[in-house]
């Protein structure tokens, strides 16, 4: 018989059917037949006999012609097939950033990721308490972004002068970004480049105060270089977005339209294609400062603020019906009544997903199972056209973790003849005279000098007995927590030290208030005790003036004790301050300023000592906030408040505080109206005589007009959760996540690199480190490197390896975003190796049976019960407004026929098995094949009536959607226009500014080509391109042994 | 007499029971058979036949099974099978396991062989001992993995490793192939495996060791179906197919309980085959046993002491603390053992160096004090003993001509075995590679087919100068 097997035919073996290959060699003959060298696609070799493989036909990758010949792949088929889907797609159930960066899993911290991707705006307001990791939830934001698109490169991250350093730590350590602080004009310079020149892995952090445009810079001659950012980003406006993702911390500064602050937002908003906005105190006692942040995060549809009350008064029937939904209780009608009045609201009229929901049964059989229930609500939720705007996580909702405060007040008393009495009595009796002679009302500038004395009275009495007799640099600081915008004149505060000390300094011993410092005792006693005790912990603690600190500093040193001080004019910057202070073996106190209460991480330690006492709840919050934060190690953070007995300190402390109960809970942020009211409260105390009774019904009253106010808020709140997607839903959503790992690993890389390079490639150096097999020296031959030169040149990812040099490189496999070391280069998801990777295979056929047997113990699986399934997967993709992909499978126990696994459970089997699977090598003498066929061809039709659903839902979304941007896209070109015609107008009838005429015409004429263009463009898209693709079919023992 | 004969019978049910199924080699299909064609299936016994403990590791194209010799092992790791014999005094039924004191133990199984003293009784041993292990390795497989393979035609090979010294022996290899052949037949049968029996498979002829051709049904294996292979070669099929291979110059020392086998060796590629020129080899007595023997004649204290080659030897900080034994005391009786050994690797990494491949670049010194380091690889049981690791060590930091690089061999995603036992694969790496179609093993070339080379001569090389096996 002449064989069929000749030298160049592709054959595949057919016990393994994915592992094919070319005969290099044979027939030899001996007793088993005949024997033909073949090497296989996996670089493997060897002698094989002729009843050991079949030539590849045409048939060769038909799932149910394999079946019919119980030819089953391996677990590694299924590996490898849906390793590369899930690298190469942009799955919308993985999560790309999960486990990827170098922050702790914490899964609330991954709601924002999931608003997000969910956001129709792409835009988002995290508004989560303080001390959450709203910067880790904005960096996560960028890596998801990041690893979906590969064309995502510029961040920009606009915050407060003092945060720049913070943010430059966190994007490096945490996210493996290079960052660049960049000012107006290097900021101007660098959205000038071109897209195609922006270097990958780099972040731009600039200082909200840095790129305010100033006032009138559309028209002032003198142009510096905050105007000049300005007028570029006005210029580029109308193009494409120059960044890919904008963040802005500290978001509040932005609420107040009329501010140039909300000009820079709004400037840099329109050339960005997604925001973030991170503020713990977004709502006030008004909507519209709600309002305000909305409209940057989506500027279309939070237009004007009269349109936001119907908005959210469209939302709240659709929140009603969804809450039912979720409710077992509830009705069908109660939903459908709940809906209907929806659909009666204009701005919900036209929706097709909800007259689609409203066609649905909702009887009482579908809503017995509670998975149809969450379907519905997940349906309706989809329906809210503004949702995932906003993400707001409060402590009290974590449960990953929980820290207890423990407040202790140390009020010590004076004595009544002694020499700190006499002067605190005088200082304050000086303070009140001044404010009635100069008639002085001003809280802001009464305060101070008495803050001071009562903060230290030996460092205040020696700084104001200096000639130069200003106030402490720290009362700058004062002023803010009194909530000004504006600081107090120093000159005018010079004749009020004058007067205290004319007043209150002749005849004092200073020396004596050093010798007799009663509070500095205690102090001593606490810390003293608490180093003792705790050897190996540290403490900080805060003052407001430079001066107490000094003293400290000093007074400590002399008993022993180190200290790092940070405050102002601390040469140092501040995180370095911190770091020395985190890692010095022999510093045992940090004495800082108000500095360090904002921006900082210090929850490395667990006590603070509040030397002086902040009166306004919402600062005393942000100390504390230091160290009740994630990370926080131990289970209870202590807090220490001195003050004088006898004092306003004590009575504000024990009146308002302490009834505010601001030191056992985190409180919102209410700041600016604190800010008025304590300033309120300030100016009554410090300016009016009054007896004790009455200085604590002031004090009470505040504490009233502060609980009214929390009051307002909650109610504010309630209103702003019709703009939060259900949280727990979504929690659930990124716990299954992470407990089923949908995300990618560096096991999972090391597999696709390995495999890749093994099938494509020859002569490259592979070398598994024999202690760590995730340490791998690579070396590729000259071609394959200058390929992969190449490739890095088109994507601008020069510097990203060494691998392209061709020499060997020791690499370690880890998904983790990180910095190119100069040990060790870090393989993660968005390493060139892997990316170019991606890019050839998906113009290339790869060679995986598409038929696989896997057996897995049900240890590793979800709630699935031991037995036998067959499953079918698929790849849809809907192309529309925007491309999602969604790889789904579908599973059914061949035990039990009727019994068909919901797709989340269905994908969780396959994902299951494709981790913790083996071969199961005996499947075709387990399994009855008729039945195995028969339910595979069942999944397959299950998962096609999955498709056919999603598809139609998708396709109402995505008409809803456009619909929806269409009408917004309008407004926004008819503001625009409506702004830029009133301008045009100005400067016609103005002869001042003629000259800008033309160029107003100009933008004009570009803003209607380019409104006309989106228009087309969303007409386009309006035409859903929905495609399902099959990924494999196959057969999972879940097992026990 | 009538219980007599139903204790008899029953008696004969018990062993059968007692012995579980034996599955025949090829024949046996299960009676729901499915309808798919019956393809063939290549299985391939892999046999480690050790001094002391005898590996097996059945190989397909998709996975290599190592064998568990559960219940049949004293020792903590199951896959090692002492290479004891017990005989029945009574019966002469062979066994690999006994609790009985009367019955015979024959240890010394391999010995006869490899230092050429063989006898007839001695192939019998050797032949019964493996029959009893392919029976065992085979009835497993198919006790374990049965619905996989039941219904398939199996197409068994069996390849045996021999010392690399041995290898040339070709006498030695025909013995070796006649005892396996008769193993395998005896592993055939249902009944029990007696010396008698054995000695129906194998005789001796003019001083030759033959298997008989048998009159009886069972199954045969066909000659070309059992091969030996050289150890060294066997054991670095994984690391062949591993990410880590590299060809050129390579060493191995296997350190058994009797001997320290080193085999210096090229790995290159020849007509996209692997081919292994031995470039120098040498079986010496420097295993565990005479290092242990050495102690004891030497050390007072340890003069009572009984070392059983079937236990872990003991570690030096044991030997100090248990019988008193002072370090420096200990090293100096150490010493001229470690000399002797050194001086036998050193020895042989000269001689290739001279005269059997002067050109290799690991004898260069430019890219280092040493050159580059040689890819070295310690195996055996000996080789994870104190005394033995730290020596083999020393070779990577100082010893000339060249520096040696140990690695650990890579384990092969194809090799199933219990996870817990995985710092043991150096110790089945020879089953392992032995496990693999017999011609995918390698050519090798063997020593003396390759002649000297001068180093005046150092122009061509050792590849001039050897005749492959295809030219013979």
């Amino acid at each position: 018989m002449v064989s069929k097997f000749a030298v160049g035919v592709s054959v595949r073996s057919k016990d393994d059917p994915g592992r094919r290959g070319t005969i290099t060699a044979g027939p030899r003959s001996r007793s088993d037949g005949r024997v033909y060298r073949i090497q296989w696609n996996d670089a493997s070799y060897g002698w094989t006999p002729e009843y050991a493989f079949e030539c590849v036909d045409e048939s060769s990758d038909d799932a149910f012609e394999l079946l019919q010949r119980g030819r089953f792949g391996r677990i590694s088929d299924l590996r490898r097939n849906l390793t590369f889907i899930q690298l190469s797609g942009r799955l919308a159930n993985v999560v790309y950033s999960m486990d990827a960066t170098n922050t702790d899993f914490l899964a609330y911290q991954y709601k924002p990721v999931l608003n997000f991707l969910d956001s129709p705006s792409n835009g988002i307001l995290i508004a989560d308490e303080v001390g959450l990791g709203k910067t880790i939830e904005a960096g996560l934001i960028w890596t998801e972004l990041r690893a979906r698109d590969d064309a995502c490169r510029r961040l920009v991250v606009v915050c407060p002068a003092m945060l720049r350093d913070k943010w430059s730590l966190e994007l490096e350590g945490k996210f493996g970004i290079d960052p660049r602080q960049v000012d107006a004009a290097q900021l101007t310079n660098e959205l000038k480049r071109d897209r195609s020149e922006i270097r990958d892995g780099q972040g731009f952090i600039c200082s909200l105060q840095g790129l305010r445009p100033p006032s009138g810079w559309r028209t002032r001659e003198r142009s510096d270089s905050r105007t000049r950012l300005a007028r570029l980003l006005e210029e580029l406006a109308v193009n494409e977005p120059v960044i890919d993702l904008l963040i802005i911390d500290e978001a509040h500064y932005l609420r107040n339209p009329e501010t140039q602050t909300a000009a820079l937002g709004t400037l840099l908003r329109e050339v960005s294609s997604n925001i973030v906005l991170l503020s713990a105190t977004p709502i006030n006692n008004r909507q519209e400062d709600l309002f305000q942040l909305l409209r940057l995060v989506d500027p279309d549809s939070f237009e004007s603020p009269d349109q936001f009350p119907q908005v959210i008064s469209a939302n709240e029937p659709l929140i009603a019906a969804r809450d039912l939904a979720l409710d077992p209780d509830s009705e069908g009608s109660q939903i459908l009544t709940q809906l209907q009045k929806a659909k009666n609201h204009p701005l919900l009229a036209n929706s097709q997903q909800l007259r689609d929901i409203l066609s649905q049964d909702l009887s009482f059989r579908y809503l017995e199972e509670t998975s149809n229930r969450i379907k519905l609500a997940d349906r309706i939720e989809r329906v809210n056209l503004l949702r995932h705007s906003v993400s707001r996580t409060r402590k009290v909702e974590v449960n990953e973790w929980k820290v207890e405060r423990d407040a202790k007040s140390h009020f010590v008393e004076l004595d009544p003849d002694g020499i700190e009495r006499q002067f605190y009595d005088k200082v304050t009796r000086a303070v009140r005279s001044y404010a009635l002679l100069k008639d002085v009302g001003d809280g802001f500038l009464l305060s101070p000098p008495q803050r001071q004395m009562s903060s230290c009275m030996y460092a205040a009495a020696r700084s104001w007995s200096d000639r130069t007799r200003t106030l402490d640099d720290a009362s700058k600081l004062l002023y803010e927590d009194l909530g000004a915008d504006d600081y107090l004149d120093q000159s005018k505060a010079g004749p009020l030290i004058e007067f205290i000390a004319e007043s209150a300094l002749p005849g004092l011993d200073i020396e004596a208030l050093r010798e007799h410092d009663t509070k500095f005792d205690r102090f001593r006693q606490i810390v003293e005790s608490y180093l003792d005790s705790y050897p190996d912990e540290k403490i900080i603690v805060f003052s407001y003036f430079k001066a107490t600190l000094g003293y400290l500093e000093e007074r400590l040193s002399t008993q022993g004790i180190s200290t790092r001080i940070l405050h102002g004019d601390v040469a140092e910057n501040k995180q370095t301050v911190i770091e020395d202070f985190q890692n010095s073996h022999d510093a045992r106190i940090l004495l800082t300023s108000e500095i360090a209460s904002e921006g900082v991480d210090l929850q490395f330690c667990s006590l603070i000592v509040n030397y002086d006492l902040p009166w306004n709840p919402m600062k005393i919050e942000q100390r504390i906030g230091r160290i009740d934060r994630i990370g926080q190690k131990s289970d209870k953070v202590l807090i220490h408040n001195l003050g004088y007995a006898d004092s306003i300190d004590e009575r504000i402390y024990e009146l308002l505080l302490e009834k505010l109960n601001i030191f056992n809970r985190a409180i919102g942020g209410m700041e600016v109206v604190l800010g008025e009211l304590i300033n309120k409260l300030t100016s009554d105390l410090m300016r009016l005589d009054l007896s004790r009774e009455e200085e604590e019904s002031r004090i009470d009253r505040a504490r009233v007009g502060i609980e009214n106010i929390q009051r307002q808020e909650t109610e504010l709140e309630e209103k702003a959760s019709h703009l939060v997607a259900h949280g727990g839903q979504i929690l659930e959503r990124v716990r299954a996540a992470h407990e089923f790992r949908r995300w990618i690993s560096g096991e999972d890389l090391k597999a696709y690199v390995k495999d890749y390079l093994d099938r494509h490639l020859t002569g490259f150096t592979f070398l598994e480190d024999d202690r760590d097999p995730s340490i791998v020296s690579i070396e590729f031959p000259a071609e394959f490197a200058s390929q992969l030169e190449d490739f890095m040149r088109r994507k601008n990812l020069h510097g990203k390896s060494r691998l392209s040099s061709g020499e060997t490189t020791r690499c370690k496999f880890n998904n983790r975003v990180e910095r190119l070391s100069s040990k060790v280069e870090t393989i993660s998801q968005f390493h060139p190796l892997v990316r170019f990777i991606s890019e050839s295979l998906r113009n290339r056929p790869e060679d995986i049976c598409p038929l696989v047997a896997v057996s897995v113990s049900v240890s590793t699986l979800p709630d699935v019960s031991e037995g036998v399934y067959a499953f079918a997967c698929k790849k849809w993709s809907f192309a529309g407004l925007r491309t999602e992909e969604e790889l789904c499978a579908r599973a059914i126990s061949l035990e039990s026929h009727a019994f068909a696994l919901d797709t989340d459970e269905s994908w969780d089997l396959v994902n299951a098995a494709r981790l913790n699977g083996v071969d199961w090598f005996s499947v075709s003498n387990d399994v009855p094949i008729d039945l195995l066929e028969d339910a595979i061809d069942r999944c397959d039709i299950l998962l096609d009536q999955d498709y056919e659903t999603a598809k139609k839902e998708r396709t109402n979304e995505n008409a809803d959607r456009v619909n929806f941007q269409k009408i917004s896209a309008t407004r926004h070109r008819d503001r625009l226009l409506g702004s830029l015609n009133e301008v045009l107008e100005r400067y016609r009838l103005e002869n001042e500014h003629h000259r800008m005429i033309p160029a107003t015409e100009g933008r004009i004429s570009s803003i209607e080509r380019k409104f006309d263009r989106r228009l087309v463009e969303l007409q386009n898209k309006g035409r859903m391109t929905p495609a399902s693709s099959e990924v494999c079919y196959g057969v999972i023992k879940a097992t026990t042994a | 007499m009538y219980w007599e004969k139903l204790l008899k019978a029953l008696g004969g049910l018990i062993a059968k029971f007692r012995r579980g199924r034996n599955y025949d080699a090829t024949e046996r299909r299960h009676p729901e058979s499915r309808n798919f064609e019956e393809d063939s299936i290549r299985l391939v016994i892999g046999l480690d036949f050790g001094t002391c403990f005898t590996k097996v590791v059945i190989g397909e194209d998709r996975v290599r099974y190592a064998i568990p010799f559960k219940g049949l092992t004293s020792v903590e790791n199951p896959y090692l099978l002492p290479s004891v014999l017990y005989v029945r005094a009574d019966t002469n039924v062979c066994e690999l396991f006994t609790e009985s004191q009367h019955d015979d133990l024959c240890a010394e199984l391999k010995m006869p062989l490899i230092d050429r003293s063989w006898s007839l009784d001695d192939c019998v041993r050797a032949s019964a001992y493996l029959g009893l292990a392919i029976k065992h390795a085979r009835n497993w497989l198919m006790d374990t993995h049965g619905s996989t393979y039941e219904n398939r035609k199996r197409e068994w090979f069996i390849n045996i490793g021999l010392p690399t010294a041995s290898f040339d022996d070709k006498e030695l290899k025909s013995v070796y192939k006649s005892i396996v052949e008769a193993a395998w037949r005896a592993s055939a049968q249902d009944e029990d495996i007696t010396l008698d029996k054995m000695k129906q498979f194998i005789r001796a002829e003019g001083g030759e060791i033959r298997e008989l051709q048998s009159d009886t049904e069972v199954s045969e294996l066909p000659s070309d179906r059992i091969n030996t292979f050289p150890e060294f070669a066997a054991q670095l099929a994984g690391y062949l197919r591993s990410s880590l291979r590299q060809n050129g110059l390579h060493v191995t020392v296997d350190v058994g309980g009797g001997t320290m086998d080193t085999t210096i060796f090229n790995v290159e590629e020849f007509d996209g085959e692997d081919t292994f020129p031995v470039l120098a080899r040498e079986v010496q007595s420097l295993g565990v046993n005479h290092l242990a023997e050495t102690r004891r004649s030497r050390l007072a204290q340890l003069a009572e002491w009984e070392y059983s080659p079937f236990e872990r030897f003991p570690t030096n900080e044991f030997i100090q603390s248990n019988f008193n034994v002072d370090k420096a005391r200990l090293d100096e009786v150490d010493l001229p053992i470690k000399i002797e050994v050194a001086d036998a690797i050193r020895q042989l990494l000269r001689d290739t160096k001279s005269h059997r491949y002067p050109r290799a670049p690991q004898w260069s010194r430019d890219s280092g004090e040493f050159g580059n380091p040689v890819r070295s690889f310690y195996s055996g049981g000996g080789s994870l003993t104190d005394f033995y690791a730290n020596l083999l060590r020393r070779f990577e930091r100082e010893v000339p001509p060249c520096r040696l690089r140990g690695s650990r061999l890579p384990i092969p995603e194809d090799f199933q075995f219990a996870s817990d036992v995985s710092a043991g694969f150096d110790r089945m790496a020879v089953a392992y590679g032995l496990s693999y179609d017999p011609f995918d093993i390698g050519r090798i070339v063997g020593f003396d087919d390759i002649k000297d080379l001068e180093q005046e001569d150092s122009k061509s090389t050792f590849r001039d100068k050897f005749v492959g096996k295809e030219m013979m």
